[in-house]
Order: C-alpha cells, then structure tokens, then sequence
C-alpha cells in the first residue's frame, strides 16, 4: 500500500455527486473513507454501510479534523468556501466540488487557505479528464489548428439530476443557475484551452430565481471570440467546435470520446498515443471520477499539483461573476407575449 | 385580483403548472408556492422566486404545509402512472382546503372526459361516461369528489375542462409530436379533416385566474378552448413547418389498421422500445393495475423498462393510438358560451397568434430547425 493509500479520507456531504461519482471511485482505488459526513444521517448511514466508511457525523466538527488527512468536499456550493478553509488551514488536502465557491471573495479566501495550511487544493472539473478533452486541449496547444479564431459551445439537455433537496434551486445557496453549475465546467475547459477572458456579454432567462438558460458571447485576450449556449430545459448540440486559421475540430460533450467533426490537418493529430480515430470507447462518468482523484491523491503524495487547481477554481468563480455583474434578460417572445421582441438569435447555429 | 395573495400550485414543474407560475409572478404579482414530487424538474419554476415544498398529492403532512396560509390553490397535479394515488391525493387535497380555509380551489380536468368526442355542439350539460380509458375515468371520478364537497362541505372549487392545450413546452401536443415528425412519419386520420379545438396555453391560464376571483365559478365546471377550431392537418402542418420536414402522413382507419397489425413491425417496435405493447394492446389498464401493486424498487425498474429505447436508423411511424383515433375523425364544437358568460373568459390568441409564438419555441427548442 503506498502512503497515499493510508490517507484518511472524509466525504462532506452525501448527495447524489457522491454516492454517484466520489465513493464508487474511492471504492474503485481500494479506500475506505474514514468519515462521512452529511445532515440526511439516515443517506448516510446507508452509504457508510455501502463503502464501508468508518464513521459517521451530521456536520464537520472540530474534533473529525484529527480523523482525516483529507477531504472531498460535496455539499451545497454555499458551503464549500466556509468548509474548504475550515480544512485547508488544518493542513488537510482537498478536493472539492465544482462551483469552488459561490462567491469570488470566498474563492480567493479558499486558494489563500490552502496556501497558509500547505495543502493540496484540487477543484472538481471532472470533465477535463476525458480523453476527447485531454486529445483537443494538447491538439489547440500544438498550434495545429492555426491560431484560434472562434469557439462555439451549446451544452444542453432537460435537467434530471436526482436531487435531495431544493438547494439548487436557491440563489441564495446555489449562487446561481445552469451557469454556476454545469457552465463551470465549460469556463474551465475553455480557460484551459483558450487562455485569459478580455470582454463578456452575458443574457439568461431568470426572474428572480437562478437561470435555466443563459447566453455568453466572449472575446478573448488572444482576440478569439467565443459563444457557449446553456440550457436545463432543452436538449442542444452538445458539442464544442474550435476554429483555427489552419483547421477546425468538434468534439462532443457529453460522449467523452466523440469528435464529431474535423479537418484533415486534426483528424490525424496524436496526442499521447491517441486520434480521433484510435480513441478509446466507452468511457463513462465514474471512470473520470477515479481519474480525477487519483491524480488529486499523487498530488498530495508527491507534494506536487493537482491537475486542476485552486487558482483554476478561482477563474472559472470570477468568470462567473463577471457574467452576472453584466447580465441582460434574455427575453423569450412567449413569456411576455403583449411586449413581444424578436428574438435576436436562436440556438441553431 | 391575485395581487400580494398567497397563491398555491400544484404540477408547477409541468407544462401548465409552470406556465400558470410564470404569469402568476409577472402579471399577478401573487406569492406562488409550489408542490414538488420531483426536485429535479423544477429547473424551469425555479426561475422565479417561488417556494417549493417538497411532496406529492397524497402526501397528507407536505398537503397541510403547502394549502396552509393559501388563499387560492391551483390544482395542475396529475400522475399518469399513479391513478389511485390521484384519487387519494384529491381527498387530502380537499380536506386541507376546507381545514385551512382556502378561498378557491381551481381544479384542471380534461376534455377528455367527454371522450370519445361527438359530432356537433358539446357543452358542459352533457353527461360524462367512465368507459375503461382509465385516464377519462380517474379525471371523472377526481371532479365527482370534488363536485361533492363542493355541494356536501362547502368546498369553494371550480372545474375547468380544457380542450387540446398547446404552446411552449406542451408535452402531447408539441414537444411529443415534434419530436415523432423529426424521427419519421407521424400518421392522422381522415385527410387530417377531423376538427381540433386547441386552446393556447395563455388563454387557459387567464381562465383560471377568472376561476379563482369570479363568486359565481363556485361549484361549476367550465369547458375551456380558443377562440376558433381548426383542422388536425393544420395544426399539425403547422407544427411541421418550423422543422422543415414532410413528415405528416395521411392513411385510411384501413392503412392504420392494417399497419398496427403487422406482426413483425410490432415485434420490432416493441423490442426496440417496450412501452409501444400499450399502443399496440388493450392492455394499459392491466399494466397500471400491476404497477400499482408494485414495491418502490420494482416500480423503478417498471419505470426503467417503461422509459427504454434502443437508438436505431429506422424512421418512427407514429400511428394514431386507440383514443386518438376518434379524437382526430370527431367534427366536435366545443362551446365556451358558459365560460364566456359566468367568468368573462375571452380568448385572446386565435390560432395564427398562438401557433406563432409555438413555432418561435419550436426553433428555440429544437436546434436544426428553420
């Protein structure tokens, strides 16, 4: 058993992304968390009984911190930046779910936190670890694809996420809507490819609640323009396609390994042993789970980073909020028909 | 009228019950409280400020803390797959009105009820019929308990009867259809001659605003439709066109018939997706029956059966089912003269104007559309 192998690892908080994406991978490494932690005592009871974690608890308290090494920490957003500090200025690692925080002082509180204790601080984009965005990420930074002109992104489909509670639904525990929530994870792959945001423009479809869908027209420091489409409430392209001045690529979203559509100049491009066509199948959600956190626990073994870090957190929460210091409604004739506007643009690109 | 008043929905996350928030937020200035079976979709109600309270109908407790404080309740709940839970939950629901003293209870029921359609004039003075289609008879026997209290315990509810309700989000009639005339052919009747009598979701909203404000709505029941019919093939030709496809197909009962009895088309169609059996066989009422009896791990795999569909190249021909059929040959009148004259209901999207604004959702909707 390596050191890392001996870490004790706490779960805060037991919703669905844990029982569905974090304990099976644990399990999957041959962990057996030391603590789950979650106000549904009854949840997690059940979970405990089902990874045979060694403890349970209703809420993180002083004492647990001398029963962990390290945290995965899935509760409601709102929680994440009073719990990662709490952590992270122990010296205990982290990992935590994606948003990093609801709020961008909170964010960098979380990054300055993890500084001060020493810890490893990694963030859950878990989508990073596909192999299509592994593929596209090194073939944008090979400059095969020329220097990138446009970017073009719609990620969409009716939400049906198992959840336990209304917190998603609150602003005031959600930070946000589709933006905050799965959009995050498109800023992160889109910072990770495409560098620093100069200029957004932001539209979405709330009236007082959190959005279900929402519009971001970007321009970028490196002068490419972007467009990224969200939505809960309707099934849209999912795909993301790159435009270069020497080629073009479109890979799928939600099928990690399906490029859709490219130019002959990617269609042949190799990163890591791997091409469009060589790509391997079938990769579904858990195993990005296992990946994400076995490179989280090397981090902390090796004293070295995680592959996505707190400073990445950060980003994708300040990109956030920068959407939403700008937001414009983004008026749908039907919903006020007696002061209908035409609609400026559809989903149809 | 609704203004600043406590106002509760049940069904907000569906099609009507959202529609209904949304206007009640923006028109009515009214504090919506919503009753939600499933957190998960309430992604659309959840962009206004609304409180949920977590539950189902026939959940006595969640009932109580959702009628409580209320002075109109909007009943939108119906569970297809459940019928006896909606006869319970219709109970629960009554009792809690009466026990909290609700000023309204506005009740959605169908038109369905008069199923199968006649030719002619229909009005509210015809008598309806349980004949077996379990989802005409569960709505009928929902508004004979609520009749009941109305008349016995001084229950102040109002039944509306909405005719085929369309617009954005419309599950039967526009999102279902649409998606069939993008996946193949969808099969009508008659030269699509038979008469719809569609009624834009707005317009069935504002009748149940009047329901709930107008003294004299106590204890009736309202058929609700637009202001004009049309015919099947133009409301389907008219959801067609945003798509651009020539997907509407217009058989003989003979065609139709003939087609359903096709052995190996059925047993492809049933493997493929194994909820057809019930298009294709009389055998719904069984298959609920059994649900019924079913414990929750079962029910979710029943549901996990139910929902299956293998993704193939074939194109879908969508036929007409055994309800449909005489729904799409009926030359039907539905008279809204009662409305009209007891709620001042006055429909203000004739057919051009609310299919209009269906199409823009059409093409928002439905990416690859024109």
């Amino acid at each position: 058993m390596t050191e890392s192998k001996q870490l004790r690892l706490g779960i805060i908080g037991c919703g669905a992304i844990s029982e569905q994406g974090h304990l099976p991978a644990l399990k999957a490494l041959g962990y057996k968390p030391a603590l789950l932690v979650d106000v549904d005592q009854q949840r997690a009871q059940r979970l405990a009984k089902q990874f045979r974690a060694g403890a349970v608890a209703p809420a993180l308290k002083p004492e647990h911190f001398d029963a962990i090494d390290a945290a995965i920490v899935a509760t409601p957003p709102l929680h994440h930046g009073p719990v990662c500090i709490d952590l992270l200025r122990r010296g205990k690692h982290v990992l935590v779910e994606k948003p990093m925080t609801i709020a961008v002082d909170e964010a960098r509180a979380v990054v300055a936190a993890a500084e001060q204790g020493k810890a490893v601080l990694g963030v859950g984009y878990v989508h990073r670890f596909s192999h299509v965005r592994q593929w596209a990420h090194a073939l944008v930074k090979s400059g095969r694809l020329g220097q990138i002109r446009r970017f073009d992104i719609r990620e969409g489909y009716v939400y049906d996420w198992p959840l336990k509670s209304d917190s998603m639904w609150r602003r005031d525990q959600a930070g946000g809507g589709v933006l905050i929530d799965g959009g995050t994870h498109i800023f992160d792959t889109m910072s990770w490819m495409f560098g620093e945001v100069a200029s957004v423009d932001y539209r979405d479809d709330s009236y007082g609640g959190v959005e279900a869908d929402c519009m971001v027209e970007l321009k970028m420091r490196s002068g490419a323009t972007g467009v990224i489409e969200l939505s809960r409430s309707r099934f849209l392209r999912n795909t993301i396609r790159i435009e270069g001045t020497a080629g073009h690529v479109e890979f799928n979203i939600v099928q990690y390994n399906k490029v859709v559509d490219a130019s002959p100049e990617a269609m042949s491009f190799e990163a890591d042993g791997v091409t469009p066509a060589t790509m391997p199948a079938n990769i579904v959600l858990p195993d990005l789970f296992v990946k994400q956190l076995s490179l989280w626990l090397k981090a902390i073994e090796t004293g070295g980073e995680p592959p996505v870090t707190g400073r990445d957190g950060l980003t994708a929460v300040e990109l956030v909020a920068r959407c939403y210091a700008v937001r414009r409604p983004w008026e749908l004739p039907w919903v006020q028909p007696d002061r209908q506007m035409p609609m400026r643009e559809t989903a149809n690109a | 009228m609704l203004n600043g008043k406590t106002v509760l929905v049940t069904g907000a996350p569906g099609f009507i019950g959202c529609r209904l928030v949304e206007k009640l937020v923006l028109e009515q200035h009214a504090k919506v409280r919503a009753l939600v079976h499933k957190y998960s979709r309430a992604a659309r109600l959840a962009r206004f400020p609304v409180e949920m309270v977590s539950g189902r109908l026939g959940d006595a407790a969640a009932m109580d803390r959702a009628v409580q404080g209320c002075d109109v309740v909007f009943n939108c709940a119906h569970d297809w797959m459940m019928p006896k839970e909606n006869l319970v939950g219709t109970q629960v629901l009554i009792d809690a009105c009466l026990k909290h003293g609700v000023r309204r209870l506005v009740h959605l029921s169908t038109i369905a009820t008069y199923q199968p359609l006649p030719d002619g004039d229909l009005d509210e003075e015809r008598p309806t019929q349980p004949d077996g289609y379990l989802y005409k008879d569960t709505k009928i026997a929902i508004e004979k308990m609520i009749l009941q209290a109305a008349k016995e315990r001084k229950l102040p509810a109002t039944i509306l009867l909405p005719t085929i309700v369309y617009g954005p989000y419309a599950k039967s009639w526009v999102d279902f259809p649409v998606k069939n005339m993008r996946a193949g052919q969808v099969v009508l009747p008659d030269n699509g001659q038979g008469w719809c009598n569609a009624v834009y979701v707005d317009d069935l909203i504002d009748a149940m605003i009047l329901a709930a404000e107008r003294e004299r709505a106590i204890g009736e029941r309202f058929l609700i439709s637009g202001p004009e019919e049309v015919t099947w093939r133009t409301f389907f030709e008219a959801l067609q066109e945003p798509l651009g496809t020539d997907s509407l197909r217009y058989w003989s009962d003979d065609e139709i018939k003939k087609t359903k009895g096709d052995l190996v088309r059925n047993l492809k169609l049933i493997l493929n997706e194994p909820k057809r059996l019930v298009s294709l066989l009389p055998i719904r009422p069984m298959l609920e029956a059994v649900y019924q009896r079913m414990g929750d791990t079962a029910k979710q795999q029943a549901l996990k059966l139910w929902r299956f569909k293998r993704q193939t190249n074939d194109p879908v021909i969508m036929l007409p089912d055994k309800e449909q059929l005489p729904l799409y040959k009926a030359r039907t009148h539905v008279s809204i003269a009662k409305a009209k004259r007891l709620l001042g209901y006055q429909p203000a999207f004739p057919f051009a104007r609310g299919m209009a604004l269906t199409q823009e959702y059409i093409r928002w909707a439905y990416p690859g559309s024109r």
